[in-house]
């Protein structure tokens, strides 16, 4: 497997997907024996009538494409804001190549262990805490609880006046039985399909598999319907239209996708003859 | 400041990291300095670096990995895992000595955080340790191993007890079992306290504490299944019977009754109701 050295943003996008939201991804690809595989590695660009946030900052070596999609989506202004939504490289690798970029540059989120990883960046640091909102002009961006995560830091963001939940690493699935990675992936041609432009549905085995690697914690902890069940709700209380992940495709669909994701968490499971 | 574990073949170097509520990895309301971990495993004029500690401390790394394999030396690297408490300083290690291999798991390549030249220069010696994956996404049982030296390995498992995907390094030479983000618990009241737990010390660890740390990262632990878990921890330190056991931060544990005490601690953290 012959490794490319830098990633590749697919000419599918950017793509505006919401009321002053783009999807910018870069793809990943893999290069097996009978194919290439991509791997979505997603950036997410809200824009309001004086201020813009994005959404987690990709991964470096991805930089030289991001910057320049900044460049045509900003036409000439700032970025004001960055939500990382939590400390590992493809959602915070190029912080302090963004604060390089844009030296006023406000980092918002929980922003805890920031200041060990990338001292060069403090003064650029603004702890956040879910409820708290940035005003980007005629959009809003509010901090939220993330109900799935890997790391005790992670946040999500929604954009109320777009109705779009970013999700960082929940939500993120493949679409393809027969492929098989850790890693959420899509073939080449879906990098900048929706859910629901998608011609395969997701399966459940897919979600499972990559819920039991991705959220390893899922094979010990048999409360799928309790975390579900908050999503939902959530879902509910804020008026979540559509979901963003960093690792897959944009889901137009979420009532859709969401019980075939519980149901992939649920099977992630291991022990269920352990439990009384 | 390193401190030697043993003698010529294991030394422990890094900073400490004050608890001032900007560190999620810890209990709320945590005080005190908990130390912040890279060892260096030596054999002749072989070194490898496990881990490679907090881009905050990269002054203090690089400057005692200059004294321990001479300014511009040869070293390879294992990452236990490719989060940033690891993995912060492998640019810097780079820009002044030389990285002759890389080993770490996942699909993240960590040189993918350099710039293009540096990263065309030195991906081909990184060193995938996880290649050939499980159907259900398992990196169990895979035991790969790193030659320091000849004579000397360091061989490399995939534990139960993990969050993210994480690596545990046997060095038998030295009886040292580094356990990366577990047994992270033992902190320090001032920076210069004693970052190594060993029989001359007074050992003041409780179980909450162990637990509050280890909840703290893994917060599902409490919610879950855990015989498994405490079955494969039981079963690991009775095969390899560690006298050392090497955490990426928190104090080192050393000696096997001190070993022995803190897998209890361990144990009773695994059973969530005990606690
Ligand atoms: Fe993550
Ligand atoms: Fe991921
Ligand atoms: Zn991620
Ligand atoms: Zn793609």
């Amino acid at each position: 497997m012959e490794e490319q050295l830098v990633e590749t943003m697919s000419s599918d996008l950017p793509r505006s997907v919401a009321k002053g939201v783009t999807w910018m991804s870069s793809c990943l690809p893999f290069h097996l024996a009978d194919r290439v595989i991509h791997g979505h590695n997603s950036t997410y660009l809200v824009q309001g009538e004086h201020s813009s946030i994005l959404v987690d900052t990709g991964n470096p070596s991805s930089w030289p494409i991001i910057s320049s999609t900044l460049d045509e989506l900003l036409d000439g202004r700032e970025l004001t804001y960055v939500f990382p939504t939590h400390p590992e490289l493809p959602h915070t690798g190029n912080l302090p190549r963004l604060v390089e970029k844009y030296p006023n540059i406000q980092v918002v989120g929980d922003t805890r262990d920031y200041h060990l990883f990338y001292p060069q960046i403090v003064p650029n640091l603004h702890a956040k805490v879910p409820g708290d909102k940035v005003d980007l002009g005629g959009q809003e961006f509010v901090v939220v609880e993330a109900l799935i995560r890997d790391l005790p830091n992670t946040q999500w963001g929604f954009a109320p006046g777009a109705g779009v939940l970013f999700t960082a690493d929940g939500f993120c699935y493949m679409h393809r039985p027969e492929l098989d990675d850790e890693d959420p992936v899509h073939l080449p041609g879906e990098c900048g399909l929706t859910t629901g432009e998608l011609q395969v549905p997701i399966a459940v085995e897919n979600a499972a598999f990559f819920t039991g690697s991705a959220l390893y914690w899922a094979r010990f902890a048999n409360d799928a319907d309790a975390v579900y069940d908050r999503v939902l709700h959530l879902i509910d209380e804020l008026g979540v239209t559509s979901v963003a992940p960093t690792h897959g495709n944009f889901i137009s669909n979420i009532r859709d996708v969401e019980p075939i994701i519980r149901a992939g968490h649920k099977r992630a499971y291991r022990y269920e003859t352990a439990q009384p | 400041m390193f401190t030697s574990l043993h003698a010529d073949k294991l030394t422990v170097l890094g900073g400490n990291i004050p608890l001032d509520g900007r560190v999620s990895w810890v209990p709320q309301g945590a005080t005190g300095f908990q130390p912040s971990n890279a060892y260096l495993l030596t054999e002749g004029t072989s070194n490898l670096l496990v881990d490679s500690g907090l881009a905050v401390h990269s002054e203090e790394i690089l400057d005692d990995l200059a004294e321990l394999i001479g300014e511009g030396g040869g070293v390879s690297i294992f990452f236990t895992r490719s989060e940033m408490d690891c993995v912060s300083n492998l640019e810097p290690i780079a820009g002044r000595f030389d990285i002759e291999r890389l080993f770490t798991g996942g699909v993240i390549n960590p040189f993918d955080a350099f710039d293009d030249l540096s990263r065309m220069a030195l991906r081909g010696r990184r060193h995938q340790i996880d290649a050939h994956r499980t159907e259900e996404g398992d990196s169990l049982a895979r035991a790969a191993e790193i030659e320091i030296a000849p004579g000397r390995v360091l061989q490399v498992e995939s534990p139960l007890l993990r969050l993210l995907p994480t690596f545990w390094g046997w060095d038998k030479e030295t009886g040292t079992l580094f356990t990366s983000d577990t047994f992270t618990h033992g902190v320090m009241d001032r920076p210069d306290g004693q970052r190594i737990i060993d029989s001359t010390v007074e050992d003041t660890t409780t179980v909450e504490q162990v637990a509050g740390h280890l909840y703290a990262k893994y917060e599902w632990i409490p919610r879950s299944t855990c015989e498994p878990l405490r079955e494969w921890l039981q079963d690991k330190f009775d095969t390899l019977d560690p006298e050392i056991i090497a955490p990426s931060r928190g104090c080192v544990l050393k000696g096997r009754d001190v070993v022995r005490r803190h897998l209890g601690f361990m144990l009773d953290a695994l059973t969530p109701q005990l606690v």
